[in-house]
């Protein structure tokens, strides 16, 4: 009997469905895509050897705030699985609201939120409530590995609340600036 | 002057490098460390290592009373500064010497000349080399200003401290000069203590190319060739190599006897660097010296087949240089690519993390500098260099593509690196041609995307596999490896969150584009 599986990968949502073929080739289906893999880990490290077809990939995984991050051939992806049903038995497990921990280094922004991109040490801030900025304006100077990391409006807007100063420390993730 | 012991004051790839060359020459290196890097390659490698403080540099690796003291308790007779951190800074050398212990490196006095930037451009102006238009030292403002005009835009604020490519801005327009000298000489304060900056003509399209010196305490000096280091992003270099494909013979015994006046000009000893730029019509200038072993010494290593580290090791301790000029001979060509710990479509924002599985490329003509390892957790406090791959060919196509090769081969899980970005301009036509600039990056920036890659079923695939196997490895059946806690933690979520998504930047091409 197949086992089904619901994975998430960024913001869309894809089934697979796996069930054991012979030998160790397990026989996936993905909408109308039907493939054969077959997957082994290298002992106790992050490294899985991932057949799919004919091709052999090296998929480095990694446990994060609950979700899978892989990577494949420098390329990083974070999933999260769900065991949907099958022939596993086993509780299922309740929904968990929690904010998603990305490593992303991507100004974060929520709402108007610009949150710290990385941790580091805010050198200058260009901004104070009440300023009109374009958008890419430079907002406030953040030092990191030696670098100083220009973070610029995402859009244009107003400058609603500045959170730091020249000289603090910042974590990844601190709020900086509020825009409205 | 024999040393037996030796402190490498410096981490990561250069670090280990340096202890390589301790071990060929039969000296016993000494490691010292912060308490980031307590389980680092370096502190492993080493004879001997000693915690010298926290993690930010200014409190382990740039302090100097600690090292020193360190290095004369344990009976150290040697320190090698790698390059960055103390490794230009005079005072340190100064420092060593006064504690009896031989700095690896140039004489004081000639790190004190080189390193105040303007002071370089006089030396190299009366030893006859041709120097780059420009400003000694700012003092006010309005000097600043009236030499900006007089020199014209686009104008370059470099650090008198800098180096490395740090402290450098560009100016394009008058109105953004004021802003922009103000973060250049905040950079510069922050990373070497001192805020002085000047201005030097903007030269475009030009060519960065620079001259590696070497020499003994007798006198002696010589240089080993060119190498071409155009292919840089805000002034840090990505991508060198030796010979410069636009260097033909005539014109690299012109660079050399300018390096060579230079340094002889300085009293100049050890090993270092003489950085120039060349336009488009060959002709070349002076721009600053790098009074330390460069970031990029293997590519010069591959084709002379000198080892830079051991002879400045045997340098310092007043050996004479075993090869004159005319015995240096070039062959073939090689490539350095610098891999980073950073997000080259996304702005080069650091990217940080544990690098939970690490192999490296091997075979022919492959050459790795590195210091990684499974297990290692890429902090902020330290540069993003993770490593360095450098290649040799018969000729710079084969160097290419044996590093085209290498990088494929490269397997870093766990945080994004710029590999991908080194596979793109690899295959860039302007950069097999070997048509190389500066702005060669910054010209490329936007067509230099990620490739599509993946079948899109590939990640999904393997992120099912892997939740199972790790489900299926849980000792809820039977099995070893992975806790019930895990397994939940693997299964959890559910619609709920599926709607809480939102991807910004960085996911346009890490989602869309690439599965």
């Amino acid at each position: 009997m197949a086992e089904q599986y619901l994975v998430q990968l960024g913001d869309q949502a894809q089934e697979v469905e796996i069930e054991a073929g012979e030998g160790d080739t397990l026989n996936i289906r993905i909408g109308d895509q039907q493939h054969s893999a077959s997957l082994r880990r290298a002992g106790s490290t992050a490294l899985y050897i991932l057949r799919l077809g004919q091709r052999i990939y090296q998929v480095v995984a990694q446990r994060e705030q609950g979700q899978i991050r892989l990577t494949i051939d420098h390329r990083i992806y974070t999933a999260d699985v769900t065991f949907k049903g099958g022939a596993r038995v086993g509780p299922r497990p309740a929904p968990v609201a929690q904010p998603r921990g990305r490593r992303s280094s991507a100004p974060a922004q929520s709402g108007g939120l610009v949150t710290a991109p990385i941790a580091g040490l805010i050198v200058a801030v260009s901004v104070a409530p009440g300023d009109q900025v374009e958008s890419g304006a430079v907002l406030l100077i953040l030092e990191a590995m030696k670098m100083q990391n220009e973070i610029r409006a995402p859009r244009a807007a107003t400058v609603k609340e500045v959170y730091v100063e020249g000289g603090q420390r910042v974590e990844h993730g601190a709020r900086l600036v509020l825009l409205e | 002057m024999v040393i037996k012991k030796l402190l490498v004051a410096n981490r990561g790839e250069i670090a280990l490098r340096v202890m390589r060359a301790c071990r060929e020459l039969g000296i016993a290196p000494v490691a010292v460390y912060s308490e980031a890097d307590r389980d680092a390659l370096h502190v492993r490698y080493a004879d001997e290592s000693y915690l010298i403080g926290p993690a930010p540099v200014t409190e382990s690796y740039l302090n100097m009373e600690r090292i020193v003291e360190t290095a004369r308790q344990c009976g150290a007779d040697a320190v090698h500064p790698g390059y960055g951190l103390l490794s230009e800074n005079a005072a340190f050398a100064e420092a060593c010497e006064n504690a009896g212990i031989i700095f690896v490196g140039p004489p004081v006095e000639a790190m004190q000349a080189l390193g105040d930037k303007s002071v370089a451009r006089r030396i190299a102006k009366d030893a006859g080399a041709p120097i780059v238009p420009g400003t000694d030292e700012l003092t006010s403002w309005e000097e600043a200003e009236a030499a900006a005009a007089r020199i014209g835009y686009p104008i370059m604020i470099k650090a008198s401290a800098g180096g490395g490519g740090r402290g450098i801005r560009v100016v394009q327009r008058p109105e953004d000069l004021a802003d922009t000298l103000q973060i250049a000489s905040g950079e510069a304060k922050a990373a070497f203590g001192h805020g002085g900056v000047y201005l030097e003509k903007y030269l475009l399209p030009v060519r960065h190319i620079e001259v590696q010196v070497i020499g003994d305490k007798h006198g002696n000096v010589v240089a080993l060739g060119e190498r071409e280091c155009s292919i840089q992003r805000r002034h840090q270099k990505i991508i060198e190599e030796a010979p410069s494909p636009a260097v033909d013979a005539d014109l690299r015994q012109r660079f050399i006897e300018a390096a060579v006046a230079v340094a002889k000009a300085a009293g100049y000893y050890s090993v270092g660097t003489f950085e120039f730029l060349m336009d488009a019509d060959s002709n070349f200038y002076f721009m600053e010296a790098n009074t330390r072993l460069q970031v990029e010494h293997p590519v010069t290593e591959m084709i002379t087949g000198i080892d830079l580290v051991c002879d400045q090791i045997r340098l310092a301790m007043g050996e004479r240089l075993p090869y004159r000029q005319d015995e240096i001979t070039f062959r073939g060509a090689s490539i350095e690519c610098r891999i980073t710990a950073e997000d080259p479509f996304n702005n080069f924002m650091p990217s940080l993390g544990r690098i939970e599985y690490a192999q490296e490329p091997s075979g022919p003509g492959v050459r790795v500098d590195s210091a990684l390892y499974s297990g290692l957790e890429v902090l902020p406090y330290y540069d993003s260099l993770i490593a360095k791959l450098i290649t040799w060919g018969r000729d710079r196509t084969e160097a290419i593509a044996r590093m085209k090769r290498a990088l494929q081969e490269y397997h870093i899980g766990g945080i994004i690196t710029t590999i991908p970005f080194h596979l793109q301009i690899l295959d860039h036509p302007d950069f097999v041609a070997g048509r190389l600039d500066t702005g060669f990056v910054e010209r490329n920036l936007s067509t230099l995307k990620q490739l599509d890659g993946h079948h899109p079923d590939l990640p999904l695939v393997a992120a099912a596999l892997i939740a199972r196997e790790t489900a299926r490895e849980s000792p809820t059946n039977g099995r070893s490896g992975g806790t019930a806690a895990e397994v939940k933690h693997w299964r959890l979520a559910g619609r709920g969150r599926l709607m809480s998504t939102r991807q910004i930047g960085t996911g346009a091409w890490r989602w869309r584009n690439s599965i």
